[in-house]
């Protein structure tokens, strides 16, 4: 055999991570205003396995920056077949932009893209909060000196950092971390399945105060079964939302299943119009990771 | 301002379910289906977003990856040799085939509206669909409703009518396409076609103000550099939304225009006419 074709057999198996590294940077690029592109996580560490996601960090001309965030979510559905809107990155750190989480499907399989927009003239910052390779950096990007577009964009950030979520925010949220919490099983990392699963039930019962008791003054689990026992429904949920609290994370797709169907049934009982106008891509989500 | 919802008087007489078909016949042809061809072809290359890939089970010359229907006396292709179940299952529907193809269609991947048939000759054509493997995103929108084609029966399309197939989330969608000429066989098979209820919604209309608000993103993505996203952006919008026909491709002409594109809407105008059957591939009007 020769190194030539060791190297054939090297490229074969590579995860395929890395095609859609390579497919996302090239898409991502087309755009003259992404300045900075960035990877991180485990694929800049060399850390990558074949379940690990796709970390991106891409800097936006600031006074692109805007429109480059309204239109992410339609990139991202066009472009890299994301079955489901963006979830809005609580876990990330912060890097002076805005976070996304996304599921897409490449090659028939489903891989979490996250994906954190951030303005030019932070861009540079960057490297300072993470781990991270520089695929792109634009040198002749000038940041400009236009304090007041700076500011302007920062309260745009903040703004969206603090944009109340919507129970159709929450749904996409639960079906993001319950994949992540299975990854982690899978994977054996057993402490962030614990943080993941925690974070999974307390979106569960978000949406539920979201749904239920919008205008409660309270927030998190605080006077949450009280609230909720005023009518047959909100006593169904909090029954409901009991027991989900009783389970260990899922350690089979057969639990994944089951814990999503349970999820389904409170977040149906709480929300069945956002329920149903993702039942294609919740059909779509089970699929691509083989749940009956 | 709602725009004009044009209906249909009767969508079953378009599309619908013509027959059952045996649920352990079609798990032995979705096997080989789905382990048998490679070196799938891409054709229609006008009419799709990418992601249609089809191979030829009967066609005019035997070679799979002949794709292109027409006219002709069938023949069963070498990969329909290697498929002895789909033979068997094609050969008992006692139909006489002009064509007949394995189509793929991946996730996020689309046929744009169009009319099917233009170029071929005046004789009696019809067509049917047998779904192999499907998802509940998946499905053919033609007069401002979503069809969705299960698994398990024999459906039928009057592909004259324009249309446009979506398989919006994945995974993918295989159907075998049959392209058939009239006779006894068929009256019998696919004589009379229903629609189940589940089968079809009607998509919403949307209001002018809504479709200016999806135009205005476009030129935003366009102007951000991605030309492609934005002009695949609007076309996907023919699944969302019940709309007149060509109003798709008129939603892109106005895009163009309002990025100072003449060029590239004019082009659009033509394709219009290609794809909804006023026009032939030299632009003569049919």
């Amino acid at each position: 055999m020769t190194l030539a074709s060791i190297t054939g057999l090297v490229a074969a198996s590579r995860p395929k991570i890395f095609t859609l590294l390579e497919q996302a940077t090239e898409k991502i690029t087309i755009s003259p205003y992404v300045t900075h592109v960035f990877v991180r996580g485990s694929l800049a560490s060399g850390r990558a396995d074949r379940m690990s996601d796709l970390d991106f960090v891409a800097g936006v001309a600031d006074e692109h920056f805007r429109d480059f965030h309204e239109a992410l979510d339609t990139f991202m559905t066009t472009e890299f077949n994301a079955i489901l809107p963006g979830w809005r990155d609580t876990i990330v750190n912060t890097m002076g932009g805005i976070g996304y989480v996304y599921l897409v499907e490449n090659d028939g399989k489903l891989h979490q893209l996250d994906f954190y927009l951030v303005p030019a003239s932070r861009a540079d910052d960057v490297p300072a909060h993470t781990t991270r390779a520089c695929l792109l950096y634009a040198k002749e990007y000038d940041p400009g000196c236009d304090a007041t577009l700076r500011l302007e964009i920062g309260r745009y950030i903040a703004q969206t950092g603090q944009r109340p979520r919507t129970s159709g925010d929450l749904l996409v949220e639960l079906l993001v971390l319950l994949q992540m919490v299975y990854k982690r099983v899978r994977r054996g990392q057993q402490f962030s399945a614990y943080g993941e699963w925690v974070m999974a039930r307390e979106t569960v019962r978000d949406l539920v105060r979201t749904s239920l008791v919008p205008t409660s003054p309270n927030w998190g689990w605080y006077r949450l079964e009280e609230e909720l026992a005023v009518t047959p429904i909100g006593r169904a949920c909090g029954r409901s939302l009991h027991a989900l609290l009783l389970l260990q994370p899922p350690t089979s797709g057969a639990d994944l299943d089951a814990i999503l169907e349970r999820c389904l049934h409170i977040a149906e009982m709480a929300a069945p119009a956002t329920v149903a106008e993702m039942a294609d891509a919740v059909a779509s989500y089970r699929a691509y990771l083989d749940l009956s | 301002m709602l725009l004009q919802d044009v209906r249909p008087a009767n969508l079953a007489d378009q599309v619908g379910r013509v027959c059952v078909l045996d649920n352990a016949v079609l798990d032995r042809v979705r096997h080989e289906a789905l382990t048998v061809p490679n070196d799938w072809v891409a054709e229609y290359g006008e009419f799709q977003s990418g992601g249609w890939w089809t191979l030829s089970l009967f066609n005019a010359t035997g070679d799979p990856s002949d794709v292109a229907i027409g006219d002709c006396e069938a023949v069963a292709t070498s990969l329909l040799e290697r498929m002895p179940a789909t033979r068997a299952l094609l050969d008992s529907l006692g139909l006489r085939y002009m064509w007949v193809r394995l189509a793929r269609l991946a996730p996020n991947s689309f046929l744009w509206e169009h009319r099917d048939y233009g170029e071929l000759s005046e004789r009696e054509h019809y067509r049917l669909h047998i779904p192999l493997q499907t998802n509940r995103s998946a499905g053919l929108v033609l007069g401002g409703a979503k069809v969705y084609l299960a698994v398990g029966h024999l459906w039928r399309l009057v592909p004259t009518n324009a249309h446009g197939a979506c398989n919006l989330l994945g995974p993918d969608r295989i159907h075998l396409i049959l392209d058939c000429y009239g006779n006894d066989g068929f009256d019998k098979l696919a004589g009379h076609a229903e629609l189940l209820d589940g089968d079809a919604i009607m998509l919403p209309s949307a209001s002018g103000t809504e479709l200016d608000c999806h135009v205005d993103d476009a030129v935003k993505l366009a102007r951000l550099g991605y030309h492609d996203t934005a002009e695949r952006s609007l076309l996907r919008l023919f699944y969302r939304y019940a709309m007149p026909e060509g109003r798709i491709y008129d939603l892109l002409v106005e895009m163009h225009t309002r990025l100072g594109q003449p060029d590239a809407a004019g082009a659009w105008q033509r394709r219009k006419a290609l794809m909804l059957g006023t026009t032939d591939e030299n632009g003569d009007q049919r």
